[in-house]
């Protein structure tokens, strides 16, 4: 483990990677607070996955996930305007207090948190990777087709909030895997006669079609114009008493350190993710906080501390079953699993042999994207803000020439865009119709070592496999896991429910 | 009558007769299958159809869903349906014009006079900042994707017809 360490140390801060952290530090500032600008940026590195070296673009993703969660918060602040979901709950104090002419101390709480939570987020993750190990090593390929298929339902049924869409796409999804060469038997299943179909559905014009282009589409609809006068009178205030913010913040320590265990135990329920997390510990503070009651959601910087340090411990706890289990808890993590797929890093238990240095990066980007950005937003977030106040029909065309350049990449031919336009057309009805995305691409991801691991378990046990004393074991975590983070959804939909109708 | 052909089901029956028409075709194939192949598609239709069938009932006979999700949001609604609708209509048609126009003319053409002409009447952006995105297209698509990556383009029918009428080609 300690030479892991070392490694994973020495390769991170290598030229390449430290350059691409460089790219990407602007990229995750700006695009952080921009509606819907995060998957996008993630579908293009996913378009590189295959040229690149993992550490590459494996850096790239996490690093710019990670950074964009801190800039998150600043347009809730600042303008009322949340930069991402993981925002949401930060709007019901942060953007009163900058109404009051505390945006500064708004802001100032919020970085602290940030950089509190994001350190104790990558502890965590530090913490369970040994205790993994262990659990791992008392695993066969039996258990690890179990994981993995109800891995994907628990995400499906916990992400659709309705059991029986998330159960339905999550089977759509692995049915739609199952197009082109069987891993198996090496036959060609289900291509309906076209060549193109043989080497399977590829992956990047799915998240294309499925993701981008309907956030893109989304992002021209909703269309929220941004008042420039409202704007520079908010970003006058944005850097006037930032320092007392983050004393406010560390005099709340309790509150900050409970919402950032929160955050991180939250992000390790699998599908429950970031957008559950802050608003879960947002409503713990307000039934636990003295007074909380009367004060949440009128401007009391306590609310801005419980969302945004839970926001961002989340993303150490949400690495922990996307490396060590292949199952992603959010949207970004399928695609990093997918990036991880793409550049032939197999998640799952050989993250924690083979690619150890690999996954103990990944403690150092969460960290480090924490500790450097922060110091940055302290001077130019002003600067920043302005910068991301991008129109919508402006920055949803970049995204759509982008993000197409990228699909074309998978196989270089025009039915990759033809691929990315049906499956836009699904994700269109999908998200109109509350049909929950993510369950397909993580399907599509972990099918074939889903595949691979049934087979070899039918092969080695036979039907001997289901009375093995781990698979029955994991059946039960399992069922665990999922009533806890049905409970935990539960939870935070209510907290939604209660700020919604709370709201003045 | 008018209940079936309400956006709200009509358009989830569009989705279902989508994903069980890919679940029927998927198991009549399978059938044809060495268990190898076919364990594993078996699976996903056996997880699948009882709640494609659930589903259906549900949207049929009209029973109460329950409501609500974290990780996935729909579109967001204001309170400008007319516009909103406009705008999706646009985008949209943006999107589909500009694919056929890679087909057509290339990826080297087509995506950033494309851009061009969207962020200047739409965008409302200066021809000045217009031709500036449009140029850092060009720089992308030749400079990361021409030089770097080496890909490969598809060759446009307009662009193969107009070289055809080219002394060089003849």
């Amino acid at each position: 483990m300690l030479e892991a360490s070392i490694s994973a140390a020495e390769r991170l801060f290598s030229p390449g990677p430290l350059l691409v952290m460089l790219i990407m530090l602007p990229i995750s500032l700006i695009s952080g607070m921009m509606p819907g600008g995060n998957l996008p940026i993630a579908v293009i590195v996913l378009g590189f996955a295959g040229y690149l070296d993992p550490w590459i673009t494996v850096t790239a993703v996490v690093f710019f996930l990670a950074a964009s969660d801190i800039t998150e918060p600043v347009p809730s602040i600042l303008m009322g305007i949340p930069g991402a979901r993981s925002a949401q709950a930060t709007i019901l104090d942060g953007y009163p207090m900058a109404q009051k002419g505390l945006a500064g101390v708004a802001l100032g709480a919020s970085y602290m948190c940030t950089l509190v939570g994001g350190v104790i987020g990558a502890i965590a993750l530090l913490l369970a990777l040994p205790i993994s190990r262990q659990l791992l090593k008392m695993f066969s390929s039996a258990e690890f087709f179990l994981l993995s298929l109800l891995g994907l339902l628990c995400v499906a049924i916990v992400s659709a909030g309705a059991f029986v869409k998330g159960v339905l796409t999550a089977a759509f999804g692995l049915a739609i895997a199952m197009i082109g060469f069987s891993p198996i038997t090496g036959l060609v299943r289900a291509d309906m006669g076209i060549e193109y179909l043989w080497d399977g559905v590829p992956l990047v014009p799915i998240v294309v079609g499925l993701f981008a282009l309907p956030e893109a589409i989304d992002l021209v609809v909703a269309d929220t114009p941004i008042a420039q006068q409202r704007l520079d009178t908010m970003l006058k205030e944005a850097n006037r008493d930032v320092y007392r913010g983050m004393r406010e913040a560390l005099r709340h320590k309790w509150l900050l350190i409970r919402s950032s265990l929160i955050g991180t135990f939250v992000g390790m329920m699998p599908g429950v993710g970031s957008s559950a997390a802050h608003w879960i510990a947002y409503a713990q503070a307000r039934h636990t906080e003295k007074g909380a009651l009367e004060t949440f959601g009128k401007g009391d910087v306590r609310g801005v501390i419980a969302a945004d340090s839970a926001n961002n411990s989340v993303d150490g706890g949400v690495l922990i079953p996307t490396v060590v289990f292949g199952i992603p808890g959010s949207g970004g993590m399928a695609i990093l699993l997918a990036i991880l797929v793409l550049s032939g890093v197999q998640p799952g238990p050989a993250m924690l042999t083979r690619h150890l240095d690999l996954t103990i990066s990944l403690v150092y980007i969460v960290a480090f994207a924490n500790i450097i950005v922060v110091p940055i937003m302290l001077f130019a977030a002003p600067m920043i803000t302005r910068i991301a106040a991008v129109p919508p029909n402006v920055l949803a065309p970049v995204v759509i020439g982008i993000v197409t350049l990228a699909a074309y990449q998978a196989t270089y031919s025009m039915e990759d865009l033809l691929l990315v336009l049906g499956f836009a057309v699904l994700g269109i009805f999908m998200k109109r119709y509350g049909w929950p995305r993510p369950p397909i691409l993580i399907a599509v991801v972990l099918a074939e070592i889903v595949e691979k691991f049934l087979w070899i378990s039918v092969n080695t046990y036979g039907f001997s496999m289901f009375a093995r004393p781990q698979f029955l074991a994991i059946i039960a975590i399992m069922a665990l896991v999922m009533i806890v983070s049905l409970r935990l959804q539960s939870g935070a939909q209510k907290a939604l429910y209660e700020a919604a109708s709370a709201k003045p | 009558m008018r209940r079936w052909l309400s956006l709200e089901i009509a358009g989830e029956f569009v989705l279902l007769a989508l994903v069980g028409g890919f679940f029927v075709y998927l198991f009549i194939e399978s059938l044809y299958w060495p268990l190898g192949s076919a364990l594993m598609p078996w699976i996903a239709l056996a997880i699948g159809a009882p709640f494609w069938l659930w589903r259906v009932a549900v949207l049929f006979f009209q029973w109460k869903q329950s409501s609500g999700q974290i990780m996935d949001i729909g579109f967001r609604i204001g309170d400008d349906p007319e516009g909103q609708r406009g705008r999706f209509i646009r985008i949209c048609c943006y999107i589909a014009g500009l694919y056929f126009a890679i087909w057509l003319v290339g990826f080297h053409i087509a995506l950033p006079a494309g851009l061009l002409l969207y962020v200047r009447f739409y965008g409302k952006i200066s021809w000045v900042g217009s031709i500036v995105l449009a140029l850092f297209f060009v720089a992308l698509i030749v400079g990361v994707y021409d030089r770097l990556l080496n890909s490969s383009w598809h060759e446009p029918p307009l662009l193969q017809w107009i070289y055809s009428f080219l002394p060089e080609s003849q």
